[in-house]
């Protein structure tokens, strides 16, 4: 017989059985496991995930399957954390559309991985980098819904920013 | 073939020409034969499973979907790793109008299917059991859509059918066409943008404020992120229009406050102006302080708070202040009876001249009050002050005694919670050095002390100080850099046992020291077994030569410095014999270095004698170097790439534009 599964269930009910390991990236789901299995897991265990539809789950899942043996810095200093760039095995997992990628972050977000929240983050701030306004509207699809005055106007308020 | 082969060929046959009852007839006759001899299957073609599929598929043709689900349910049973019961029974119950109940099944099939393969109990049919997933997810997404029906379409859902369409096309759900939404602002929630917005720089952000007016409302609701950073030389017009836009931040929260503002140099000598509106600005709080400007000093900070009855609203939390002042510092005592919060005290003269008394409000009450209350407490944790090299060595600037002191200032004060001391440039005469003393005495707290460049205080007097007033403090960082060449010390007269100040010294910087040999070591067996990193630099006496008897072993540094981490030996002369001998005599025996970073730049040795040397160092040390530092040497790129690539050194740099640190390194912060 092998060891019991945590079986994590999608919003559309797809089930996704998983080593009691992988699920614990996650806060959210270790705590649970934690809190109603107090002497550790005899049976199969089910989670709902009400907020995260399969795709996205099997994307976070193999994330954490993946990093099911990093050990991450528990860093509370968020100015150290900054500086360090997006590990290549998450910046190439991550290379998604960008409804997907803000779905991960969602997910990793509510299931509390922080991780992989980080990177998600990172990946959209590397987006947003290095970008003209104009750029930035093209990339994210949005409009400018400024008046020639108006952005004038926001441009003069911020005079007094170094221009680097 | 055997004779239930040929049957059932023959069957199969009767089933392609829609013969269903012959073919029903021959099922029968199989299944019950397969029954009598039992179980025996999953070797041939004819397992029990696989006539059961087929006969209900006959039975689905003949319209007896009851009996076809019948045998559906039984593979189902009889053999749970198989797709095709899930799969046959599933479309029944869809024909039958059961949805839900067929979801259920290929939900089970797909969760059991999938458990057992991966327990490795049963292979599963990669490709029966992808369309089994592929059913799923139709079904699933046509199930989704008749709810979705009535309530309003959300993003999560919507998005979700656009990818579940682009696997299966036969299926054609109620799909929507929209323009995707990818603005993150509107996609995610405030508490992620803010986690993204903080990997930006503040130029960056301050580009997403005109993306539109959802991302300058979303960035300007985290008012903590804008540093009022003022660009140098800005004018009053951009200022007043900073304060503008952050007083607009401000409404966003309550206890809002400016975390730092900095003005470098102000446009058109306005510098009053600035200093003005700051004063005069209605809540427009600040908690760190960093102005430099060619007109300010002290005096005429106080006159323009004079002019403005000393109002100090928006100064009340301030914790850091930096000032950037052209003369010496008068009466810097009323700077910490102004700011009773303060942790941080900086001042820095930056310019070598001299300002006018006149500017001082000697007539007004408050103004004498404060310079009478010499004496007094504050719980200040770092004070730096910066005295200007060229009024040190009165070089073509006129002194008077007026307006200028080249004396150290506020180590008449009580400072007791003092972690961080830094002493610039500071002339100490023979009547400061017992109240320097005193002073030391008083910081119980003091954790990194730097000294440099100060006239009168070279490091045996502190050392004897230290004896004679016996500080409590235990320091962390000491850097002490002498400003002239003294005659050399041994350190005989110092009793090291008594030295207790730096007994679990980490970082020790005796940049351009008088020691000798044993000086050094002396020092070293007070300090060493603690330290972290140790700067040599420039040393006067100490040398790697050959035959002077000031001769230094590195292994005697690496014996009394067991974790010594950072090492710089940067302009210490050493040449090709120099660099021989160091290659000789840095390592012993098997004892592991753990070397992270090494400086030896601004050396005479060659591309050759580096590479003796870092190849008996490799053999040395626990890890490759993280750092090795070769500026203002002759080492070519290649070679440098060449120490990468051996692995000598991750990092490997020379920098041609770097200047010695002997020619500017003192006092390096100012202009």
């Amino acid at each position: 017989m092998s060891s019991p599964k945590v079986i994590i269930v999608s919003s559309d009910d797809e089930k996704f059985p998983v080593e009691p390991k992988v699920a614990e990236k996650s806060i959210l789901m270790k705590n649970m496991i934690h809190d109603l299995n107090p002497d550790g897991l005899t049976e199969d265990f089910e989670i709902p995930t009400p907020n995260v539809r399969a795709n996205v789950l099997s994307k976070v899942l193999e994330w954490c399957e993946h990093h099911k043996n990093t050990v991450f810095q528990d860093d509370d200093d968020e100015d150290a954390k900054k500086s360090v760039p997006v590990e290549e095995w998450d910046r190439n997992f991550l290379k998604v559309d960008q409804e997907m990628l803000y779905e991960i972050i969602l997910a990793a977000n509510y299931l509390n991985i922080k991780p992989l929240l980080d990177s998600g983050c990172k990946m959209v701030a590397e987006m947003i980098k290095s970008k003209s306004p104009e750029e930035l509207r093209r990339t994210f699809n949005i409009v400018n819904d400024f008046s020639p005055e108006e952005e004038a106007a926001i441009r003069k308020e911020n005079e007094w920013a170094e221009d680097r | 073939m055997t004779d239930e082969g040929e049957q059932h060929r023959a069957a199969v046959l009767h089933f392609k020409s829609n013969e269903y009852v012959k073919a029903l007839s021959i099922f029968n006759q199989l299944i019950y034969k397969q029954r009598q001899t039992g179980l025996k299957n999953g070797k041939g073609k004819l397992s029990l499973s696989t006539l059961l599929d087929q006969r209900a598929a006959t039975h689905e043709k003949m319209g007896q979907s009851n009996l076809a689900l019948k045998d559906a349910r039984k593979i189902m049973e009889i053999e749970p790793a198989n797709c095709k019961g899930y799969l046959r029974t599933g479309k029944l119950l869809c024909l039958m109008n059961r949805k839900f109940d067929a979801y259920k099944v290929y939900q089970e099939g797909i969760y059991v299917i999938s458990k057992l393969s991966n327990e490795g109990r049963a292979d599963k049919d990669e490709k029966l059991f992808l369309s089994l997933k592929q059913q799923y997810r139709v079904l699933n997404a046509e199930l989704k859509a008749d709810r979705g029906n009535s309530q309003p379409v959300t993003k999560r859902k919507t998005g979700g059918a656009v990818a579940t369409t682009t696997m299966t096309t036969t299926h054609q759900p109620a799909k929507r066409q929209r323009v995707r939404n990818l603005d993150p602002c509107r996609c995610l929630p405030l508490e992620i943008m803010e986690l993204i917005f903080h990997n930006l720089s503040d130029r960056e952000r301050s580009l997403c404020l005109l993306v539109s007016k959802k991302w300058h409302q979303t960035l300007t609701a985290f008012a903590s992120f804008f540093k009022f950073d003022c660009k140098r030389a800005v004018t009053v017009e951009e200022f007043a229009n900073g304060v503008k836009f952050f007083k607009r931040l401000s409404t966003c929260s309550a206890r809002w406050r400016i975390k730092q503002l900095k003005v470098n140099q102000v446009a058109r000598q306005k510098i009053s102006h600035i200093l003005h509106s700051l004063i005069c600005e209605p809540s427009f709080p600040v908690e760190s302080l960093d102005i430099s400007d060619a007109l300010l000093n002290l005096q005429m900070l106080y006159a323009v708070l004079a002019k403005n009855s000393w109002r100090l609203n928006n100064f009340h939390r301030l914790r850091s202040l930096k000032l950037g002042i052209n003369c010496s510092m008068k009466y810097p005592h009323i700077l910490l009876q102004l700011f009773p919060k303060l942790d941080e005290l900086e001042i820095c003269i930056i310019l070598p001249e001299h300002s006018k008394m006149s500017l001082l409000p000697i007539n007004d009450r408050k103004f004498k009050l404060l310079k009478e209350n010499r004496r007094l407490t504050h719980h200040l944790k770092k004070l730096t002050l910066v005295n200007h090299t060229k009024l040190l060595k009165s070089e073509g600037v006129a002194i008077t005694a007026s307006t200028y002191s080249p004396f150290p200032v506020l180590i008449d004060q009580h400072l007791p919670e003092l972690v961080e001391l830094k002493l610039v440039s500071f002339q100490f005469g023979n009547h400061h050095l017992p109240e320097f003393g005193t002073f030391l005495a008083s910081l119980d707290q003091l954790k990194s002390l730097y000294l440099e460049n100060n006239d009168g205080l070279n490091l045996l007097t502190l050392l004897q100080m230290f004896l004679n007033y016996n500080p409590k403090f235990r320091l962390l960082h000491f850097t002490f850099r002498e400003n002239c060449i003294y005659s050399a010390m041994s350190l005989q007269q110092i009793s090291a046992s008594y030295l207790t100040q730096l007994t679990e010294l980490n970082t020790l910087d005796l940049f351009g020291n008088c020691l000798t040999k044993m000086g050094l070591l002396k020092l070293l067996k007070i300090c060493g077994k603690s330290l972290t990193s140790l700067n040599i630099g420039n040393s006067s006496y100490i040398t790697f030569e050959l035959h002077n008897p000031s001769q230094l072993h590195m292994s005697q540094v690496s014996l009394l410095c067991p974790d010594l981490e950072a090492l710089y030996l940067h302009e210490m002369n050493i040449d090709s014999s120099a660099m021989l001998q160091i290659t000789k005599h840095s390592f012993n025996g098997d004892t592991k270095l753990k070397w992270k970073q090494l400086d030896l730049s601004f050396n005479q040795f060659d591309g050759v004698d580096l590479m003796k040397f870092l190849e008996e160092l490799k053999k040395h040390v626990v890890a490759p170097l993280e750092d090795l530092y070769l500026h203002g040497s002759t080492i070519q790129e290649d070679m440098l790439a060449y120490v990468r690539r051996r692995k000598f050194a991750l990092n490997c740099s020379n920098d041609p534009q770097r200047a010695r640190w002997r020619v500017y390194g003192v006092n390096s912060w100012i202009l």
